[in-house]
């Protein structure tokens, strides 16, 4: 089948990601308005020989609850923390007062600032949505707010899925998007390969040689 | 007559490009048997080598998660419909797991 060829030759030649400028103005405000936490969504869209093409996306509620020390942090602080946290996991010696340590620290991480979730029922209700307007979802953004564009340690361990495609990040510096880059799963599904993300003006969801037109219901 | 079970669209190509295939079986565990022997394709995708669920699969019983049922040995009716869910998160940084 021509989408299985698509999925697997993206791991070996990078296929370009089309993100209309409409859609990439509506990440950036859904990751301005999050921020200082994390925001999330699904794109939609289809596959082709030239790429994948996302015609639409769906913004989600971010499931991760925000702890009550996690949003007094200045970014700074939350920047201090996460270095720290770094310095402290990678100690040679550690014991149970660096655990407990970390632990703490894990609890203030692991908020919205730092991290997010979709839960299954909004994936389910996507992927109903996706199925009435004839795409496939494709795979997720997110935002890394006072944090690169760049797939964490926790993105690689927690959001590979390797049935998806497409992923985005945007950065968000003191509530400003800063960059958004693109990556697809390695053909191993161990690590993120970076894509390239081309921004096009058009409005209406163009049709890509080789992808399917048809908008009705599968 | 069987059960519906909703197929998220990356793996319809591993089930006969169908959205959603009807299975007979009466609990969780016999119709995802019985789909895993219908489409063989879709077992290394929703399964590890050791048979079990991989970690991220998630399946429902209407809207509610067979996890906080009686997990595959949840009963099932016709009149159900199971869907298979991945869970998706991520994040700006740092994990325990790997100091442990």
């Amino acid at each position: 089948m021509a989408t299985e060829s698509f999925r697997r030759s993206r791991h070996l030649i990078l296929m370009p990601i089309f993100l209309r400028q409409q859609d990439l103005k509506q990440i950036e405000t859904h990751g301005t308005e999050e921020y200082p936490h994390e925001c999330c969504g699904v794109l939609l869209g289809r596959e082709s020989e030239e790429g994948t093409l996302v015609t639409d996306i769906l913004p989600l509620k971010n499931s991760r609850e925000a702890t009550s020390d996690a949003p007094k942090a200045s970014p700074e602080m939350f920047d201090l923390l996460r270095t720290a946290y770094r310095l402290i996991l990678h100690a040679e010696k550690k014991d149970n007062v660096i655990y407990d340590w970390l632990e703490r620290a894990d609890a203030i991480l692991n908020s919205s600032r730092n991290r997010f979730r979709i839960l299954p029922e909004d994936l389910l209700r996507s992927d109903r949505e996706a199925r009435k307007r004839g795409v496939d979802i494709l795979g997720f953004y997110h935002s890394h707010p006072d944090h690169p564009a760049r797939p964490s340690q926790y993105d690689r361990e927690h959001l590979l899925c390797p049935w998806y495609t497409t992923y985005l990040i945007l950065a968000v510096e003191n509530g400003v998007p800063s960059e958004l880059t693109g990556w697809s799963p390695s053909e191993d599904a161990s690590n993120f390969v970076p894509s390239e993300v081309i921004v096009t003006a058009d409005v209406e969801a163009p049709a890509l040689p080789g992808a399917s037109n048809d908008k009705g219901a599968p | 007559m069987g059960v519906k079970v909703i197929i998220p669209t990356p793996l319809r190509q591993y089930a006969g490009k169908n959205d959603s295939v009807t299975v007979e079986g009466r609990t969780v565990a016999e119709i995802m048997g019985n789909l895993m022997t219908q489409y063989r394709d879709l077992k290394k995708h929703l399964y590890n080598d050791d048979g079990k669920l991989r970690s991220f699969v998630n399946i429902y019983r209407n809207d509610e998660d067979i996890r906080y049922l009686e997990r595959e040995q949840t009963p099932v009716k016709e009149t159900d419909v199971l869907s298979i869910v991945p869970s998706i998160a991520g994040g700006a940084c740092c994990s325990i797991r790997a100091a442990r």
